[in-house]
């Protein structure tokens, strides 16, 4: 058996909040300082798959101009029995082929949810299939927390990973926001999401929540000083609690947590909170900025021979 | 002996739900197929059958021999009533669990996962409204000779023309 090391692929989430539902709400300076931003961040960080949320065609053109690599736009389908999907990809296409998609929808009694799209991409280096749930579930405005139908969204994705395993396809991520925290019903309960790695190495049908470990606030107080940091990637000013919650995660099938095609680096797992993206978010008037973008790494090994 | 009285209770108490479960979803098709075969006037049925039903011997063996797919697949289908069994038209991809719910009705691009007998309902009433399922089916009734006209949308078909 010959295992070749080999390069690895960067991929970012963000829910940009510049078109919630593809409609759009920005100006031409927000539009242009959030281009601004994810040109930076795939510049720094090597990004070759981009997932967005709330975003409208005319936003990804904006996107597609500024980055310095070719990427490709993918938007799935904006509307499917009455639900409207606002997410999307950028992919290299020199590293990538697009070969499906999906829309994922999960239905409970009356209640019909977006669960998101299912992504497959053929990895051109590795020639392995990436499978990429795209996810950007309800708001928990109108779904609050316990409510049962958001107990479905996991339920739904759990399903899907069930079958792609039955299918001999192990290599499944989702991104996206959830609405929910790691710890929430949906996540850890219905879907199996845990943030025990042996577990989900040792029985099947978990997945793998590395953003558990993001939770609480990313700096340390010291006397006299309380740098600006972040306590997650969602930041909502009227909370009367914890006004910041961990809402966009991503998750791994186990086959990523062993040396393989698709390997996490878990090193690299990241909520980006450079530039002047914090300041944005804490801006109390006229701001449509509230979630932060999340990255991973990836290292790509060639199949076993 | 005791330590596994529970776990043989539980796994009785589950198969029942599961059973229940299957019943129930059995019902829904068993409804399906019946107001489509009367909205045609007799001439369609629709049933959950393995999706190599659905294939021409060609694609049968490329299936296989590529092994994208599970050969136990299976498909929701519909055909001529009376019609040879390989002659099953596929409509929509049909994913069930041991359990009987979550079951998944893929088509047109979209994976819907019902938990209930109520969302199985809707979802199926979707895939029948979708366009492409309108035209597979009017394929198969314009192969029986019966015209999208003598269709009527609230009542099914009219009698068949002698």
């Amino acid at each position: 058996m010959i295992h070749r090391a080999s390069p690895s692929i960067g991929i970012c989430w963000w829910n940009t909040g510049l078109s919630p539902l593809s409609r759009p709400r920005a100006s031409d300076s927000q539009i242009e300082f959030a281009a601004g931003t994810l040109a930076e961040i795939v510049k720094n960080s090597a990004i070759d798959l981009i997932a967005l949320g709330e975003v409208h065609e005319n936003d990804l053109l904006a996107f597609q101009k500024s980055l310095s690599h070719d990427f490709l736009i993918h938007v799935g389908r904006e509307q499917s029995n009455g639900l409207y999907f606002d997410t999307a990809l950028l992919y290299r296409g020199d590293k990538f082929k697009l070969i499906s998609s999906e829309t994922q929808t999960v239905n409970h009694g009356r209640a019909r949810l977006k669960v998101g799209e299912l992504v497959g991409l053929l990895c051109l280096e590795n020639k392995s299939r990436l499978n990429l749930v795209i996810s950007h579930w309800n708001s928990r405005l109108r779904m609050p927390d316990g409510s049962s139908p958001r107990d479905a969204f996991g339920t739904a994705v759990k399903k899907l990973a069930d079958d792609l395993l039955d299918r001999g396809q192990e290599y499944f991520m989702v991104v996206g926001d959830f609405n929910d925290e790691p710890y929430s019903k949906p996540m850890a309960g219905s879907m199996l999401a845990t943030q025990d790695r042996s577990l989900a190495l040792a029985y099947k049908g978990y997945l793998y929540n590395p953003f558990w470990r993001l939770i609480g606030e990313s700096t340390y107080s010291k006397l006299g000083s309380a740098p600006l940091g972040r306590g997650g990637t969602y930041f909502f000013h009227e909370d009367y609690s914890t006004r910041w919650k961990v809402f966009d995660q991503m998750l791994f099938s186990p086959a990523f947590l062993k040396p393989s095609q698709f390997m996490l680096d878990e090193r690299s797992i990241k909520i980006e909170d450079g530039g002047s993206l914090l300041e944005k978010m804490m801006e109390k008037e006229g701001r449509i900025i509230d979630h932060l973008p999340v990255l991973c790494r990836i290292d790509l090994g060639a199949a076993y021979e | 002996m005791s330590e596994f009285l529970n776990a043989f209770s539980g796994g009785i108490r589950l198969a029942k739900i599961a059973a229940d479960a299957r019943l129930e979803i059995d019902e829904v098709f068993k409804r399906l197929s019946g107001d489509v075969l009367h909205a045609s006037n007799g001439v369609i049925e629709i049933e959950r059958v393995p999706k190599t039903s659905t294939l021409n011997a060609i694609y049968r063996v490329a299936m296989q021999l590529a092994a994208t797919e599970s050969t136990d697949a299976e498909s929701i289908a519909a055909r001529r009533v009376g019609s040879k069994s390989s002659s099953w038209t596929h409509l929509a991809e049909w994913i069930p669990s041991e359990q009987g719910y979550p079951c998944v009705v893929a088509f047109a691009g979209s994976r819907n996962t019902c938990l209930d007998a109520q969302a199985l309902s809707a979802v199926l009433s979707d895939m029948l409204s979708y366009a492409g399922t309108g035209r597979k089916l009017l394929e198969i009734m314009n192969r029986a000779g019966v015209g999208a006209s003598e269709v009527s949308p609230e009542n099914g078909a009219d009698k068949p023309k002698a």
